[in-house]
């Protein structure tokens, strides 16, 4: 938290240097943040070929905004604000069309390995708790607990209002403590 | 202070909390088990999504996102050479009517140098200013005199 200013410097002038044409200064936002793009979008979607689509959209669509880009809004959170947005719109697409199975087969192969069967099969009890959350739970919960973001923030990025993310955290929470409960108590 | 609320505890748990509130909430916690008690739960619970690693070091996104902007601003080049391209058809429009119009003085030519005037196809009722020009009926720049005339009369 300490070094956000310095960060948020350097973030203003890589998108001045963006809007002059300078492709390195692209380059150099999206090798620092693609990682927080990429887990994100996984994270809602669960699919490794529209998040790499979402990641690539966002920092195009940054490209784009660098002529008017205002340094008012922290750096973090209006590049957030891009990926939620693009998430949920996928999100909605998603929910309109069947899910293929290639798209199943493929989002099967990827979380990370080396881990032993019991850690395996928490990670996809995780996982499935965490996708059977409805919609605002899911996306409030994985901006907390994944990326990290204060819950001051997250208002500030999915722009809804306090006591809503409030109550959507604290029922995220809880509807995860219901439903780990069972292997909680066979980790101890 | 009063107990903490469902929020704190996961700022706090998460270290959120700016210092001061931060040791505010220690202070609580050394003497209230119920709320030791429901940072532990909470604890525990973000232990155990935190098991939910991915592993990105696979994508490269920084070198496929400006590829792709590239490839697109050279397409939005086009417009660009299709504009120097239909000068270029304008060109050659101009060439080919000073062409047409060379074709056109050689056959007149021929007829003030005396020369037979061509036969004009039998089959075919002739205009009679297209024979006093000298051109076949249906022959080569006979559309092109047609043209002009009929061009002509719908300006009257
Ligand atoms: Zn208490």
């Amino acid at each position: 938290m300490d070094n956000m200013t310095d960060s948020q410097t350097n973030e203003t002038e890589l998108m001045r240097r963006l809007a002059l044409g300078e492709m390195d200064a692209l380059s150099e936002i999206a090798k620092k943040y693609q990682n927080r793009v990429l887990s994100l979008a996984y994270r809602f979607l669960n699919d490794w070929s529209k998040s790499e689509d979402i990641a690539q959209e966002t920092f195009i669509r940054i490209y784009k905004a660098a002529g008017t880009y205002k340094p008012q809004a922290r750096f973090n959170t209006w590049l957030y604000r891009i990926v939620v947005n693009l998430c949920l719109d996928e999100q909605r697409k998603q929910a309109k069309a069947p899910i293929s199975i290639e798209e199943t087969m493929y989002n099967g192969a990827s979380d990370s390995e080396s881990s032993s069967i019991e850690r395996k099969e928490t990670i996809e009890i995780v996982k499935k708790a965490i996708n059977e959350l409805p919609e605002r739970q899911k996306l409030a919960v994985i901006l907390h607990r994944y990326e990290n973001l204060s819950y001051d923030q997250i208002c500030e990025v999915t722009q809804w209002s306090k006591s809503a993310v409030e109550s959507l955290l604290v029922r995220a929470y809880a509807n995860l403590r219901e439903k780990l409960k069972k292997i909680e108590n066979n980790i101890k | 202070m009063k107990c903490l609320n469902d929020i704190e505890i996961m700022e706090f748990i998460s270290d959120k909390l700016d210092a001061e509130r931060k040791a505010e909430v220690q202070e609580h916690l050394a003497s209230c088990s119920e709320c030791s008690q429901r940072v532990q739960e909470s604890s525990t619970l973000w232990d155990t999504l935190g098991q939910w690693e991915v592993d990105i070091a696979s994508h490269n996104i920084a070198d496929k996102v400006i590829a792709k902007i590239e490839k697109s601003e050279s397409t939005r080049k086009h417009p660009k050479f299709f504009a120097r391209h239909e000068f270029l058809m304008d060109a050659l429009k101009i060439a080919a009517s000073i062409i047409i119009a060379i074709g056109i003085g050689q056959k007149l030519g021929k007829i003030s140098a005396g020369e037979k005037p061509p036969a004009i196809a039998s089959n075919q009722e002739s205009p009679e200013y297209i024979a006093a020009l000298g051109l076949d009926w249906a022959g080569d720049f006979t559309w092109l005199v047609m043209e002009e005339d009929s061009s002509s009369q719908e300006n009257e």
